[in-house]
């Protein structure tokens, strides 16, 4: 089955502001979306991605370079990656649009490549 | 994937007040906005990373080294904190007892008298009880707006003191004892009887109330009669909080509660703990009110409630705390014990104090009496009057049915 990959962006604040039980019924509803997906035998990867620990590096002019980043002035981060398996991109976005995350930023759509050669 | 999604329940908001106390006490309070951005970075990385890899085996201490590395980073950053960088390090886990030591320095330092009693109430509920900006604005009855400028106020008065995170010398650790019982007193009030909002009763305000209230009993510095008092107080009303609202969510008076559905170990434990309270010559308006709840709790059946003695409860009462409310409740002990009219004399009187003037209390007060005196037409004055006073959607439903009564 084609798998697509959800990537959870939003801006760095955009949880900050949640008081503690916000936060916690916001952990508790991602929880339970993920162990639907699982339950359903269609979750193939989910992880967090650090907003602090991360580099860009680059070859400019021959040399390579590194900054920090992703840079926390950046409009939006990747907070997020999960991957699942759906029948196609229709499926897919549907699934993604239950997610918990829509409340605090967009969720990008991509299907995965298979071998390399994507239709 | 981790175990189902299980999480502790108030995990972050018990965590919140404990890791906030803990930084705060290593920082110095003057800092407490740098262990409140490093709790909310905590809070967001939790929320970034558990929902994929699960809850880890001991959120708390998770959420703790999470808060306390980023304490650390931003150490680095600011020269003046450096001093602070191995204190902090050492730091390795949020364990219960000396967090609770904390959390309770915390607590006093936030009910300090040089602060107004709602910055008090403010600061405790934001660092110690854990609450949102906007939680806090609506159990005090307020904009967000203004209990954000009332919280930067207090944290900038914290600023200029600077003084490490510990329990105030020994002489002047009960006065400050008496302003954290009138913080809790105020926040347990507000959630059995909301004044705000759609819920009649809000039992995560008193939940919060009754936990500080053991912080004070869990140190022999703290644990002072009148703080026993208090918390058997609000243990004993708190046992009444299932049965006090009906299906629709509207308030059930004592006499209309289906007493099976009081909490049996929430008054044992109130019980125990006034008995607790009581082993010394103090008597305080706590003593003396959690006396009348205990009275309460103990008829099985309305008929059997004793009421000349909560009288006498409400006369000592009202010699200890004079304050308008004691005076109207006791008039109601009065109509119970000597008949309708002598309580309607009592309300009348009380009518003459402004400041119950605007209170929906006395009005309704003066309608029930009205009613049982065998006069429906002036009580359906009064609960009209009643009405007529800004107050809570549920305390409008409950004087809506009462005038409906009274036809």
């Amino acid at each position: 089955m084609p798998q697509y990959a959800g990537f959870l962006r939003n801006t760095p604040d955009a949880l900050a502001h949640l008081g503690p039980d916000e936060a916690q019924r916001t952990l508790e509803r991602y929880l339970a979306w993920s162990e639907d997906m699982e339950k359903a035998g269609r979750l193939v990867y989910s992880n967090g991605l650090s907003a602090t620990k991360g580099r860009v590096v680059r070859l400019e002019d021959g040399v390579l370079t590194s900054t920090d980043g992703p840079h926390t002035e950046a409009a939006e981060v990747v907070g997020g990656v999960i991957i699942i398996e759906a029948d196609d991109l229709d499926q897919a976005e549907k699934t993604f649009g239950t997610h918990p995350h829509v409340a605090f930023g967009p969720i990008e759509v991509r299907k995965v490549g298979e071998n390399g050669c994507e239709a | 994937m981790g175990e189902p999604a299980g999480v502790v329940e108030h995990l972050f908001r018990h965590s919140a007040g404990q890791i906030t106390a803990t930084l705060a006490r290593t920082l110095g309070p003057a800092r407490l906005d740098l262990a409140e951005e490093c709790l909310a970075d905590a809070f967001e990385q939790a929320l970034r990373t558990w929902p994929h890899s699960g809850v880890p085996a001991n959120p708390r201490g998770w959420l703790f080294r999470a808060a306390r590395n980023r304490a650390l980073d931003l150490l680095r950053r600011e020269q003046t904190l450096r001093a602070k960088l191995p204190l902090l390090a050492e730091l390795d886990g949020c364990d219960e007892a000396p967090a609770g030591d904390a959390e309770l320095a915390m607590m006093l330092l936030c009910c300090h008298p040089e602060l107004s009693q709602t910055s008090q109430v403010a600061l405790t509920l934001r660092t110690v009880g854990g609450l949102g900006v906007g939680e806090i604005a609506a159990a005090l009855l307020t904009k967000p707006a203004t209990v954000a400028q009332r919280l930067a106020r207090a944290k900038k008065w914290l600023r200029t003191r600077d003084e490490p995170l510990q329990l105030p010398p020994a002489e002047q650790v009960e006065s400050r004892v008496d302003s954290v019982l009138a913080v809790l007193y105020l926040l347990f009030t507000e959630g059995y009887d909301a004044t705000s909002g759609d819920a009649a009763v809000r039992g995560e305000l008193c939940g919060e109330a009754i936990r500080l209230g053991r912080l004070l009993l869990a140190d022999a510095r703290t644990d002072l009669p009148r703080a026993r008092a208090l918390l058997a107080l609000m243990l004993l009303q708190a046992s009444r909080l299932p049965a006090r609202v009906d299906e629709a969510g509207d308030v059930l008076l004592l006499d209309e509660q289906d007493r099976g559905r009081w909490d049996r170990r929430l008054i044992a434990e109130g019980t125990r703990t006034f008995a607790a309270a009581c082993t010394g010559p103090e008597l305080s308006a706590y003593h003396v009110e959690a006396a009348i709840a205990l009275c309460h709790v103990a008829a099985a059946d309305p008929a059997d409630t004793d009421w000349p003695r909560i009288l006498a409860l409400y006369d000592r009462l009202a010699e200890l705390r004079p304050s308008p409310v004691t005076l109207l409740n006791r008039a109601i002990a009065v109509a119970m014990v000597h008949g309708p009219g002598q309580g309607i004399a009592e309300l009348e009187r009380l009518e003459q104090d402004d400041r119950l003037s605007g209170h929906r209390g006395l009005p309704a007060a003066l309608g029930a009496l009205w009613l049982r005196a065998g006069q429906p037409r002036t009580a359906a004055r009064y609960y009209r009057r009643a009405l007529e006073l800004p107050g809570a959607q549920p305390q409008r439903r409950f004087l809506e049915r009462r005038l409906a009564e009274c036809r």
